[in-house]
């Protein structure tokens, strides 16, 4: 029988599953990030209802407590989606730029050709 | 030869008007590239008669630069005057900018703050540009006195060349790299600064690490 924190998790893993698939249905969400964070709550509802998997991945990696695992795989989880939103985030900054410039100067050769129609 | 003037803007609609009036007795353009303004700037800068290129929101001092220089390429300018909107430039240098250019002796000219008496420019400014005109003369492999300044003049030919990548103010640095390293003819002019105490515009103390940064990662000019 799971215990109480173990089934607060997997609810919680259940919701957040829930919502994911349905930004995926709603087409706001790429298949590559569906796919990503689907893993992560499934390891969240199954390590719930399955705690002892922790203590296999503890004895592996030779840590001594369960919370060890959880909070160095969860750190160095959170640096990896930090370092994809700023590479995102980037990207996007490069294409506002460009957009903005290209409209500035659009905008003003529109403006001058209209000039140059009113005077002839 | 059209000497058209490149004015990039943000929020200066205090200084605007006597900048662009100042740069109409010598220049035949201008174009001031309000970048995001969100005070009279764009329409104190055409009352004094300047073309008004609007960025729809803030990009940053050097993408301002780009999109005028875009423009002033497009507009047909033989030599293109660069200076800041904050009034920190006295348009009568322009001629003194210009000049080697017109004597057929450069094709990138920069006015330097430095050359003559400094004058009114804070000493954390200073050692500020000290520092980074120091670093971009290593890159470029000539010495440079004033890598910051905003008070330049270019050839069309030399402009099509150096046209910078940087939004903010790495533009500088970035422009005077590319024309060592194609090998334009770069010199230095003396100019006035001016600086009131109650405005502190252009690069800050947080801005010289980046710039700094950026100038170093690019490898020195080929000699």
């Amino acid at each position: 029988m799971p215990e109480l924190y173990g089934l607060v998790a997997s609810i919680i893993g259940v919701l957040l599953l829930a919502l994911t698939v349905r930004e995926l249905y709603r087409r706001r969400m790429r298949v590559a990030s569906f796919l990503l964070w689907s893993i992560l709550w499934v390891g969240l509802i199954v390590t719930g209802v399955f705690p002892q998997i922790y203590w296999v991945a503890v004895t592996h990696l030779g840590m001594a407590l369960p919370i060890h695992f959880i909070t160095t795989f969860s750190i160095i989880i959170l640096f990896a989606i930090s370092y994809q939103l700023y590479r995102t985030l980037n990207e996007v900054d490069k294409k506002l730029t460009k957009v903005v410039k290209q409209l500035a100067i659009e905008s003003f050769s529109s403006e001058q050709k209209s000039q140059e129609e009113e005077k002839s | 030869m059209k000497i058209t003037c490149v004015i990039p803007c943000h929020n200066e609609e205090s200084t605007v008007e006597s900048v662009v009036e100042g740069c109409r007795k010598y220049c035949g353009e201008i174009f001031l590239i309000d970048d995001g303004s969100t005070d009279e700037t764009a329409s104190r800068a055409a009352k004094a008669g300047a073309h008004v290129v609007k960025h729809a929101v803030r990009l940053g001092a050097g993408s301002a630069l780009s999109t005028g220089f875009e423009i002033a390429l497009r507009s047909g300018a033989d030599i293109i005057v660069t200076l800041d909107g904050d009034g920190q430039h006295s348009p009568d240098d322009v001629p003194r900018v210009v000049k080697p250019i017109l004597d057929g002796a450069a094709d990138f000219v920069v006015g330097s703050r430095f050359l003559e008496n400094a004058g009114s420019t804070p000493i954390h400014k200073k050692i500020g540009n000290k520092l980074l005109s120091s670093a971009t003369s290593l890159v470029c492999g000539r010495r440079i006195t004033d890598s910051q300044s905003g008070f330049r003049a270019y050839t069309r030919n030399a402009l099509k060349w150096v046209i910078h990548e940087a939004k903010d103010y790495a533009w500088a640095s970035e422009t005077l790299i590319l024309a060592a390293r194609r090998g334009f003819r770069v010199t230095e002019v003396p100019i006035r600064s001016i600086y009131l105490s109650n405005r502190q515009r252009g690069a800050g103390v947080s801005d010289g690490p980046k710039i700094l940064y950026e100038t170093l990662k690019r490898r020195p000019a080929d000699k």
